[in-house]
């Protein structure tokens, strides 16, 4: 990481957005289930990016949860549902996480890219001179 | 030490705390000062960027064995720790290079 920043630090970003595609495929995985209305509903993931400690790259600052209230529905033929008929679903929206899944993909990718470009370039460096 | 060869001591200027760094070392050799660079002379220079350079072939074979193992957590930090690996071993050879070709020009001198 000292000789060649530039990889270092789309590393860091590499990492955070590896973590984003990790807290959505986690809330999709959980979005369908059903809570007993006494109990809390999955609460959503949401990664909290930040500028990396030492100034060099981002960071994963912590994870914050979502609502443990969920939304109630009604399904009296669910074993979780209690008198009223009412279970509790985690309150994440599929439209919501699948932009934020293109979004970590596409930031996923756009880190990768700068470091295969900051290795073009430094091996271009290295070409110097040469012949 | 003014010697041409001190300019392959802006090596040592690429570790420096930002991108940019790099840049206001070749100003400085572009003004024809003598570079005050980090440790100041080549031999020092040369066996820091070395340890360097193993720190981070260790660093790639530790991942790799990670990666064996089924330890590793995040694919692409072995990748990345092998693309920084391979660019720093060939810096050390064209830097290993340039230093040979000095040293032969000089050798031709006594002709």
């Amino acid at each position: 990481m000292s000789l060649f920043d530039s990889i270092g630090i789309a590393g860091t970003g590499v990492t955070v957005y590896r973590k984003w595609l990790d807290a959505v495929s986690d809330n999709i995985a959980n979005m369908n289930n059903a809570a007993p209305t006494n109990g809390a509903a999955f609460q959503a993931r949401y990664v909290v990016a930040q500028e990396a400690a030492d100034g060099k790259g981002a960071q994963v600052g912590g994870i914050e949860l979502g609502s443990a209230e969920g939304r109630m529905v009604h399904e009296p033929n669910h074993p979780n549902a209690d008198a009223n008929g009412y279970v509790r679903y985690p309150d994440i929206n599929l439209s919501d996480q699948m932009g934020s899944l293109i979004m970590a993909q596409r930031g996923y990718q756009a880190n990768l890219t700068v470091v295969d470009r900051a290795k073009t370039a430094y091996e271009a460096a290295l070409q110097l001179g040469r012949s | 030490m003014t010697s041409p060869i001190e300019a392959i001591g802006a090596v040592s200027g690429l570790g420096g705390p930002l991108p940019i760094a790099p840049v206001d070392t070749t100003l400085d050799l572009g003004a024809a000062k003598p570079v005050e660079g980090a440790g100041g002379d080549f031999a020092a220079t040369l066996n820091n960027s070395l340890q360097q350079v193993q720190d981070m072939q260790h660093n790639t074979n530790d991942m790799a064995v990670q990666a064996a193992t089924g330890n590793l957590n995040d694919v692409h930090d072995y990748m990345i720790a092998s693309a920084e690996s391979g660019i720093a071993s060939s810096l050390t050879v064209a830097v290993r290079n340039k230093a040979l070709e000095a040293f032969q020009e000089i050798m031709r001198m006594q002709a």
